[in-house]
C-alpha cells in the first residue's frame, strides 16, 4: 500500500526502510520513491534546463536514482534526499555541457547558426516574463524614491539588508516590511493583469 | 518534520544568494516539499520582475546625513571623470571608443539579451555564478576571444568588436556552470 504521508514528514528511518524494499526490487517501494520525489525533481529541472523533454528527463533522472540504489552506491541509506539532489544537479549539469557541445558543433560548422534565440524561452513564457517586470515598474510607481533605492540596493546591487540598513537608517524590520508591502502589491496587480486576461500569471 | 523556510530565505535562493551549504539544505526540502516549491516560484516571479524593473532605474544618491557633502563629492568626480576622459581620448587617439563599459549578465531564460557599447575595457558583473572560478568568452564563430581566472567583476582589457558574445562560467571541476550571452553594440 502506497505511503500516504507527506514527503517532508519523512525521517532518516523512513529513508532507510523505502531503500531497503527498492534493493529487495519491491516494486511498490519504486512507487513510493516516484511519488516522493517526482514533482521535485521536475521542478529542478523546469528551473534548470526548461520545460523541453521534461517528463523524459524526469524520468531519466528517476531510473538513474533506482539504479544506484540497486548497485549499492547510496552509501546511507538515511541521506537519500542528499543523494537524489546530486544525481539531478550532475543530470542538469552533463546535460548542458552536451547542449553546449552540439552547439559548438554546429557553430564550428556554420557561423550564420549562431542564434541568440537559442537562449530564449518560448514566447508565452517571455510574454509573461515581461508583464511581471511592467507589473512590478507599476508596483514601483507607488514606492518613494528612497524606497525604490533602498529594493535596487538589494535586489540588483545584492547588498545585504545589514548594509542597507546600516546605510540607509532603517531596521530590518522596516526593510521586510518594505519588501512584504511591495510583494503584497505585486501579488494583487498581478492577480488584476491574470484577470483580465483570463489567465494565471 | 524538516522545517519550512522563511520567505526571506526562499528569496535568497531564488536569487542565487545563498552560500553553499544553505542552498543544498534547502534543496534537499525542495525535493520532497509541495508548499515550499511554490512559494519558491512565487519568491522567484516577484525577485526577478523587480529586479528586471530595477535595472532600468538609476542608482540614487541617497543619505540621512551630510547629502550636501555627497554632492560635492559627486560633483568632484565628475569632474575628475571628465579630466580624465579629455585625457584618454587625447592619448589613444580613438574617438570612438570609450575607456570602459560594464554589463551585469544574469543566467535567466528570456531575459533581453545584455548590450554594451565599445570600449577600451569590459567590465562584467555575474549576478548568479555562485562558485565559478574561471571564465571564456566565445565570439559568434565559437572562437575564444578571452579566458581568465572570475572575478568579481570580470575585467576584459582589451576592446571586443561589435557583435554578439557568449560568456561561459566553469566550476572550479571544469564544469560548466552558465552561459550567457550578450552583445557588443555598433
Amino acid at each position: 500500500m502506497a505511503d500516504e504521508r507527506r514527503p517532508e514528514d519523512f525521517q532518516a528511518d523512513d529513508w532507510s526502510v523505502i531503500v531497503s524494499r527498492i534493493q529487495a526490487n519491491d516494486a511498490s517501494a519504486m512507487e513510493d520513491l516516484y511519488g516522493i520525489f517526482a514533482r521535485g525533481i521536475r521542478y529542478f529541472i523546469l528551473r534548470n534546463l526548461g520545460p523541453d523533454e521534461l517528463d523524459d528527463r524526469v524520468h531519466d533522472c528517476f531510473i538513474l536514482v533506482t539504479q544506484a540504489i540497486q548497485n549499492g552506491e547510496l552509501r546511507d541509506p538515511a541521506r537519500l534526499m542528499g543523494y537524489v539532489r546530486t544525481v539531478v544537479k550532475r543530470y542538469i549539469a552533463n546535460t548542458i555541457e552536451s547542449t553546449v557541445q552540439l552547439r559548438r558543433a554546429h557553430v564550428d560548422y556554420e557561423d550564420n547558426l549562431f542564434c541568440l534565440s537559442d537562449w530564449k524561452e518560448d514566447p508565452e513564457r517571455a510574454v509573461m516574463t515581461r508583464q511581471r517586470a511592467e507589473i512590478a515598474r507599476k508596483v514601483m510607481e507607488g514606492i518613494s524614491t528612497r524606497d525604490r533605492e533602498i529594493l535596487r540596493r538589494f535586489y540588483v546591487e545584492e547588498q545585504a539588508p545589514e548594509q542597507i540598513c546600516g546605510e540607509m537608517g532603517l531596521s530590518f524590520n522596516q526593510f521586510r516590511l518594505l519588501k512584504s508591502r511591495a510583494k503584497k502589491r505585486f501579488g494583487t496587480l498581478g492577480q488584476r493583469v491574470a484577470k483580465g486576461l483570463g489567465r494565471k500569471i | 518534520m524538516t522545517s519550512h523556510p522563511s520567505d526571506d530565505h526562499l528569496e535568497l535562493y531564488t536569487l542565487r544568494r545563498l552560500s553553499r551549504p544553505e542552498n543544498e539544505a534547502l534543496e534537499d526540502h525542495l525535493l520532497v516539499c509541495d508548499p515550499c516549491r511554490t512559494r519558491s516560484v512565487e519568491a522567484a516571479d516577484f525577485a526577478t520582475a523587480m529586479r528586471d524593473a530595477l535595472k532600468t532605474e538609476p542608482a540614487q544618491m541617497e543619505s540621512r546625513w551630510f547629502g550636501w557633502l555627497r554632492i560635492n563629492f559627486a560633483l568632484a568626480a565628475a569632474f575628475a571623470g571628465l579630466v580624465l576622459a579629455i585625457t584618454l581620448y587625447w592619448t589613444t587617439g580613438n574617438t570612438r571608443l570609450a575607456p570602459v563599459a560594464t554589463l551585469q549578465l544574469t543566467a535567466m531564460r528570456g531575459s533581453d539579451v545584455a548590450t554594451a557599447a565599445p570600449a577600451g575595457e569590459l567590465d562584467i558583473t555575474l549576478t548568479d555564478a555562485g562558485d565559478a572560478s574561471k571564465a571564456e568568452i566565445v565570439g559568434s564563430g565559437g572562437t575564444a576571444v578571452w579566458s581568465g581566472v572570475r572575478t568579481s567583476p570580470i575585467v576584459v582589457r582589451k576592446p571586443l568588436r561589435p557583435g554578439d558574445y557568449l560568456l561561459r562560467a566553469y566550476l572550479p571541476s571544469g564544469q560548466l556552470l552558465h552561459e550567457y550571452a550578450f552583445r557588443i553594440k555598433k
